[in-house]
């Protein structure tokens, strides 16, 4: 039996652009890697998703200065080997300061 | 005297008792050694202020400080700072300030204006073309900020002047009342309107048309050029402060689980996308808006044309003002949020810490510490905007409850009891705010805990910008521990020698008088240490380099903590909330919590060569840094504990 969890992604400017949205639930298969689902939204939302997020797509290497965090901890190196628990959060943004 | 390049080269001096005015020239003594603007301000207030004196009373100095680079070509060069004894704290302050105030100050042939003593009756101050002249300003007092600016202008028939000036929350005394400028521009935190308010003197106004003379016009352009290449580079402007402004951050720092919310509950809020930067540009922006000599222009003009809300164009609101006026009151009217804006920037108060005491009211409530005898008929309800509408109207003006939250959280808690006390969100008296420590960093966490001014995200700098943000600022050749460690690591990963670094850096900004956002970046994509002394060279002929400009920070910052040390502040004040140790309760930072700030505190205090036990620096370091007379004075004090 296949076991579905939720998980809310959280956009950072100017993806909240280019996917029309500061957040969204998603659900995934229990296990599926964070690289997977960023892989599946790269292809819902196309190539600007994909351009922000990615440095190189094929080899699944996230770009410089996009912050990929689950939890509020950062693992834009590790997304390939972290899984995806019910209920996580996951941030995509880009480092911003001031206040 | 020998001449000065790239400073205005004079003191106005004002005593309002007496209306005596004086011209001094700069003291070069203390340009050598503190540079200008903050550091400047903080000798003068050191040498001329008695400890333990009334901030409200005559006693109290308050001086408008810039710095050598304000006013020039230096990127974002457009601050000026306000420092006296802070009546909300009762310690050192520092009000940062941006628009075009300062600049203008300088082309008036004044680098500080020092305002003592006080008014019989209210009065302004016309500053310029080296001149200065006392005003009537009987028909001033009563009205609002930007009622007093247009007037203002009128009457010295020069549109083009700037004006900072109180509104009628100064008048009043609230204790975090601000000094605004350009109409919407606030030097806010720790109360420089409430200090004006009982100096009576309702506004300084200022223009002219003297140049900034610069010792290698060449070199200094070259290095201007090289500066602003930098930020050219710098990704977050470009993808987030530029096309949303600081308000931007809304959305991030729920991702994140940074946004405070509902009073220390939580760092996160369901509804934050509704006053978010997106929504705003998507909503009520009109234009956007940069300060003097800006490249960024992070400022936003926005208005709501109908409604309950109706609201007239005016700048913001920010990102702080957005989270304090919004998920830190759980509430979510983007409308109702601008329309607050006004009413604070119309009132002269400080939004932070409105927000905090609104918040805290409202806290407060819930929990049946104040009920609807104590706030006079008025429900103080989360998420309401009438609520928040109405709380504002009676702190600035000191109307039922009002007049007890304009006392500061600090005051209100222990004039209700019962407990109140433990709910109320500030450091050494200041209102905390917007960047959640718990969600954001630990770094901040400690920054709130030993900023000389009290709890604040941006003074000296924004630590966060290194464990948070993964950057450097250009620390790196200056001993920053790299890379960053997690963020929410305490003790151990070199956070308390960092944080010292990234102080001294913010430093910089302050004594140069320009903007802190430039100075937040990378190594490519800022404006370092070197970058700033390269500028200052260039612009003041005296060759310096970075590690000569942090050492000057380290001695600013140390007599700032002297400044508190002599009002009888140690350890037992650089301490945190009693909520920000308990765990975040939702969201994607729930469980976090300051688990260990007295470790951090001992390696902030050694990294910083001073005393672990009592926090004060030792006569040690206060000699290597040229202090000698500070440790002399600080050991003579009764008071005081030994250094």
């Amino acid at each position: 039996m296949v076991t579905l969890v939720k998980v809310t992604v959280h956009y950072g400017h100017p993806l909240t652009k280019i996917t029309g949205k500061a957040r969204e639930d998603v659900i995934v298969k229990k296990g599926s890697t964070v690289l997977f689902l960023l892989k599946n939204l790269a292809t819902k939302y196309g190539d600007a998703f994909k351009d922000h997020v990615f440095s190189n797509y094929e080899r699944n290497q996230v770009k410089e200065g996009t912050i990929i965090s689950l939890n509020a901890k950062y693992i834009s190196d590790e997304t390939k080997k972290i899984k995806i628990e019910d209920n996580a959060f996951i941030g995509i943004f880009r480092a911003v300061g001031g206040g | 005297m020998k001449q000065l390049f790239g400073y205005a080269g004079k003191v106005l001096r004002v005593n309002l008792t007496n209306k005596k005015i004086l011209r001094q020239p700069l003291r070069e003594d203390i340009i050598d050694n503190y540079i200008g603007c903050v550091g400047y301000a903080a000798r003068v207030l050191w040498e001329e202020l008695k400890p333990g004196i009334d901030p409200l009373g005559p006693q109290n100095k308050l001086i408008f400080a810039t710095g050598p680079l304000t006013g020039t070509l230096c990127p974002a060069s457009g601050s000026h700072e306000i420092c006296t004894k802070s009546p909300l704290t009762g310690a050192w302050a520092e009000a940062h300030s941006g628009g075009f105030f300062g600049p203008k100050l300088k082309f008036s042939g004044f680098d500080f204006v020092i305002l003592e003593g006080r008014a019989e009756k209210p009065v302004y101050l016309w500053v310029h073309d080296g001149e200065a002249e006392i005003r009537d300003a009987k028909e001033l007092w009563g009205k609002t900020v930007h009622e007093t600016t247009d007037v203002v202008l009128e009457e010295i028939g020069d549109p083009e002047a700037s004006v900072a000036c109180i509104g009628p929350a100064g008048e009043k005394l609230v204790r975090f009342a601000a000094v605004m400028n350009d109409k919407d521009r606030a030097a806010a935190r720790c109360g420089p309107g409430a200090v004006m308010g009982s100096k009576k003197i309702k506004a300084v106004v200022t223009n002219g048309i003297q140049g900034i003379s610069i010792a290698q016009p060449e070199e200094f352009y070259e290095a201007v050029t090289e500066a602003e290449e930098a930020l050219k580079k710098n990704m977050p402007n470009v993808h987030t402060i530029i096309p949303l402004g600081t308000i931007g951050l809304v959305n991030i720092y729920n991702s994140q689980g940074a946004l405070p919310t509902k009073y220390g509950y939580t760092g996160y809020f369901e509804n934050a996308e509704k006053f978010s930067g997106e929504t705003l540009a998507n909503t009520f922006l009109v234009k956007r808006r940069a300060c003097f000599g800006c490249t960024m222009g992070c400022g936003r003009y926005s208005e709501v044309k109908s409604g309950p809300w109706a609201t007239p164009p005016h700048e913001g609101p920010e990102y702080e003002t957005a989270a304090m006026l919004g998920s830190l009151c759980l509430h979510d009217n983007l409308e109702a949020i601008i329309r607050a804006n006004y009413l604070c920037n119309s009132y002269g108060l400080d939004t932070i810490s409105t927000g905090n005491a609104i918040a805290f009211a409202m806290e407060c409530y819930d929990k049946g510490l104040l009920t609807i005898a104590d706030t006079g008929g008025l429900e103080l309800r989360w998420g309401d905007s009438a609520t928040i509408i109405n709380l504002i109207e009676n702190i600035a003006k000191r109307e039922g409850v009002g007049d007890l939250l304009a006392e500061g959280v600090r005051r209100a808690a222990a004039k209700i009891g019962k407990g109140a006390e433990e709910l109320a969100l500030h450091v050494k008296g200041l209102e905390m705010p917007a960047h959640e420590p718990r969600g954001e960093a630990k770094s901040t966490a400690l920054l709130y805990a030993t900023s000389p001014r009290g709890a604040c995200h941006m003074h000296p700098y924004w630590t966060g910008s290194w464990d948070f943000n993964q950057w450097t600022g250009g620390l790196l050749e200056l001993g920053l521990p790299w890379p960053a460690p997690d963020r929410f690591a305490e003790t151990g990963v070199g956070k308390g020698l960092a944080v010292k670094l990234l102080m001294f850096h913010g430093v910089i900004q302050d004594i140069t008088g320009v903007c802190r956002f430039p100075a937040l970046g990378k190594e490519d994509d800022c404006i370092t240490p070197k970058r700033y002394a390269r500028m200052l060279s260039a612009l003041t002929g005296r060759e310096i380099n970075q590690f000569e400009l942090m050492k000057i920070s380290e001695r600013v910052l140390n007599l700032e903590k002297c400044f508190n040390v002599r009002e009888g502040l140690t350890r037992k004040d650089d301490t945190l909330p009693k909520k920000m140790k308990e765990p975040i309760a939702t969201g994607p930072t729930k469980g976090q919590a300051v688990t260990n700030l007295d470790g951090m505190l001992d390696e902030y205090y050694e990294a910083c060569g001073w005393n672990k036990k009592t926090s004060i620096p030792t006569r040690e370091k206060l000699e290597e840094l040229g202090l000698k007379d500070v440790a002399d004075e600080l050991a003579g004090m009764a008071k005081t504990p030994k250094i």
